[in-house]
């Protein structure tokens, strides 16, 4: 027997072996789960709850608490990469804000929720589309040091969407409805359509756009569709005085409040994005815009004299606009060795229903965040970051810049039915952090998983601007008094991955 | 006992300075000599990455194509690269199972002592807390070419979670890069390390 033969033998069985212990691939129920977790250890010998400031508009790093979302998937017709059958797969996900021994919420269940569900389908009907049933949240990217994402549609909305991509083409349309998450148990139909367009232009270039209509329409009869309670100052609705007032100027109807008028309401938001990267030591750099109009408030409930009334407040709350742009620029100055990003982030809130008091809804805010990371080896990097921010009431004074503060509330003076709260309408934040990063998976801002061991400072104008236990009202002020604190140290030992 | 301010910031910053010093020694730690083989041996080195999206057979990045290079030659195995042409594409588009990719190869390279197929294959999954999450599954493949009957196999799953939309399948194989030649690194000590017992 010549050589060849032998040899031919020896891999026509051992062929036989592999065969055998290679089985097909699965053509149907696979099932597999990603999520991502996030927790951290961050006792505050200052008196906070463990994060360096009130938001991360100042960054995510050590703004934000621990979180987890586990997304399972099963394809019950997997996809076949060398054919064109029908595929299709079903996505469940649970999230929410807690981890044991981690957050006041102890990780019990109730901060959990099922954020996600649907089923994914493809070659159906139309090729290089997706088709999606159920929640539809989809967003064209992530400003990663802010955790924002601006350029987000249907993130409210179940229904049904068609994903069309085909090389530089990226179009998504839906359709569905926004009741329950705008309305919660007060929920009436909320008809939304939107979707987006994404193209690529050449290698190094992006740009998108789309946005999101939702509408809900007049129901006579139906009380959480969008009524209006007839003359209503905006004043009195803010104190909660309408039904005094009403009774005040009426005191011979005291059973014929108002009735409520049926209205329609209207919401939506346009997004834009414009990427571009891949040159020189520029990876890649995001541009987002998001402008949007709130969906108008349902109600409000007083209690009169022991009554319950129910002020309808559509037009009360129908002139909320959000102005959001960021942008986020990801450099490697030196492979391997250095690695910077940088981000920027202006959002502007204007109310024209409100002219007279501070509130989340009338105020600007601009912020830039600078992260550098210096791989020390390939696992273990020393991470600096900074950033700095200004937030301005547009209504008045809304922060407590002292520890007495808590006592003026009207032009920085005392006004116990004055509509400002503290001191000042400016607040100003300086943030620095620094630590070892370990990264199992070696270098890069954004791998993961990341095991951190932090140190953060914040400088805030206002006093104590960190979430705590402090005196916040006065008669706490009477029994604890008030600690004139503008600095912010803590320690962070974290952990954050995706899988 | 009140502990003042300074002494409390002293305290944490001598912590912190203690477990980043914890920290570093983990990276600097001696790792286990890899297997080699008695004699430079001339090896086949395949990777090929199927897109499920389109169904594209094309070549690895050429950053992970070198990372498992230094992974053969750690072993005393002298890399040859079988690069995914179109002629490649269209063999391996014929041929989808792993046992006729392996003769392919053999047939391909007949000077190759030695045959390492990696099929990486890489779906989109779901977009995750502001990432792009793929997965990339792996079987990797070593074998001698005279005697597939003693090859080594390992299949494996790696998540991906991309930073940017635009990144697709090649950069989601590239960032699984060091999960893969982690694997294929102890599927070469197992066959190199069975080849030359006694």
């Amino acid at each position: 027997m010549s050589d060849s033969i032998l040899r031919r033998g020896l891999i026509l069985s051992g062929l036989f072996a592999l065969n055998a212990a290679l089985a097909p691939a699965a053509l149907a129920g696979r099932a597999e789960v990603g999520g991502y977790f996030r927790v951290a250890a961050r006792p505050d010998l200052q008196g906070g709850n463990g994060r360096l400031g009130y938001w991360n508009l100042y960054g995510r790093l050590m703004n934000e608490g621990s979180y987890a979302a586990v997304e399972m998937k099963f394809d019950v017709l997997e996809r076949q990469p060398l054919a064109k059958d029908p595929w299709t797969s079903l996505h469940l996900r649970i999230e929410g804000g807690s981890v044991s021994n981690a957050d006041a919420g102890n990780g019990y269940l109730n901060n959990y929720r099922v954020s996600q569900l649907y089923a994914r389908a493809g070659n159906v009907l139309l090729p290089n589309v997706t088709w999606q049933v159920g929640t539809l949240d989809m967003f064209m990217g992530e400003l990663g040091m802010y955790d924002m994402r601006p350029a987000q549609v249907f993130f409210d909305t179940v229904g049904l969407s068609a994903r069309y991509e085909k090389g530089p083409v990226d179009l998504l349309l839906g359709v569905g409805d926004s009741g329950y998450w705008q309305r919660g148990a007060s929920y009436h139909a909320m008809p939304t359509a939107g979707g987006y367009l994404r193209m690529r232009l050449g290698s190094h270039v992006e740009l998108g756009g789309g946005g999101q209509y939702r509408l809900q329409p007049m129901t006579e009869g139906h009380r959480f569709a969008p009524h209006n309670t007839p003359d209503v100052a905006y004043e009195d609705y803010l104190r909660q005085e309408v039904t005094e007032r009403w009774f005040e100027e009426n005191p011979n109807e005291l059973r014929d409040f108002p009735n409520p008028v049926p209205t329609s309401a209207q919401s939506g938001q346009i997004i834009g994005y414009l990427g571009f990267g891949g040159l020189g030591p520029l990876r890649w750099n995001n541009t987002f815009i998001r402008y949007e109009k709130m969906h108008p408030q349902l109600s409000t409930t007083e209690t009169y004299e022991g009554t319950s009334y129910t002020i309808y407040t559509n037009d009360l709350t129908d002139e909320r606009t959000m102005l959001l742009v960021g942008n986020e620029m990801q450099l490697r100055l030196i492979p391997q060795r250095l690695d910077v990003v940088w981000a920027a982030l202006y959002g502007q809130h204007q109310d024209g229903d409100n002219d007279i008091a501070p509130s989340d809804h009338d105020r600007w805010y601009a912020s830039t965040v600078l992260r550098t990371q210096i791989y020390l080896n390939d696992t273990v990097h020393l991470l600096v970051e900074s950033s700095i921010a200004r937030e301005v009431s547009t209504n008045g004074n809304a922060y407590r810049e002292h520890a007495d503060s808590i006592f003026a509330s009207e032009g920085g003076l005392p006004d116990t039915r004055g509509l400002e709260y503290g001191d000042t309408d400016t607040r100003d934040t300086w943030q620095g952090k620094t630590g070892i990063v370990f990264n199992p998976l070696g270098p890069g801002v954004y791998v993961r998983p990341s095991l951190r061991l932090l140190y953060g400072v914040q400088h805030s104008n206002q006093n104590n601007a960190f979430g705590s236990a402090f005196v916040d009202t006065q008669d706490q002020f009477a029994d604890f008094k008030s600690v004139e604190r503008h600095w912010h140290h803590l320690g962070s030992l974290e952990m954050e991955a995706w899988f | 006992m009140v502990l003042t301010r300074r002494a409390a910031l002293g305290a944490l910053t001598s912590a912190l300075l203690s477990i980043a010093l914890v920290g570093v020694t983990p990276g600097c730690l001696p790792k286990t000599a890899p297997v080699r083989a008695s004699a430079a041996t001339p090896t086949a080195l395949c990777v090929v990455l199927t897109k499920v999206n389109d169904g594209t057979l094309t070549s690895a990045p050429a950053s992970l194509n070198k990372g498992l290079e230094e992974e053969l030659v750690a072993r005393n195995l002298t890399p040859s690269l079988v690069e995914i042409d179109a002629a490649a594409a269209d063999a391996f588009r014929a041929r989808r199972s792993t046992p006729q990719r392996v003769e392919w190869l053999v047939s391909k390279r007949a000077d190759a002592a030695l045959i390492v197929l990696v099929e990486a294959q890489v779906e989109y999954y779901t977009q995750m807390s502001g990432r792009f999450r793929w997965t990339v599954d792996v079987r990797v493949t070593a074998s001698p070419a005279s005697d597939l009957s003693q090859a080594v196999q390992s299949e494996f799953s790696v998540p991906v979670a991309l930073q940017y939309q635009h990144e697709r399948e090649e950069v989601a194989l590239e960032e699984a890069g060091p999960v893969i030649e982690r694997q294929v690194a102890s599927v070469l000590d197992q066959l190199v390390g069975g080849l030359s017992a006694p």
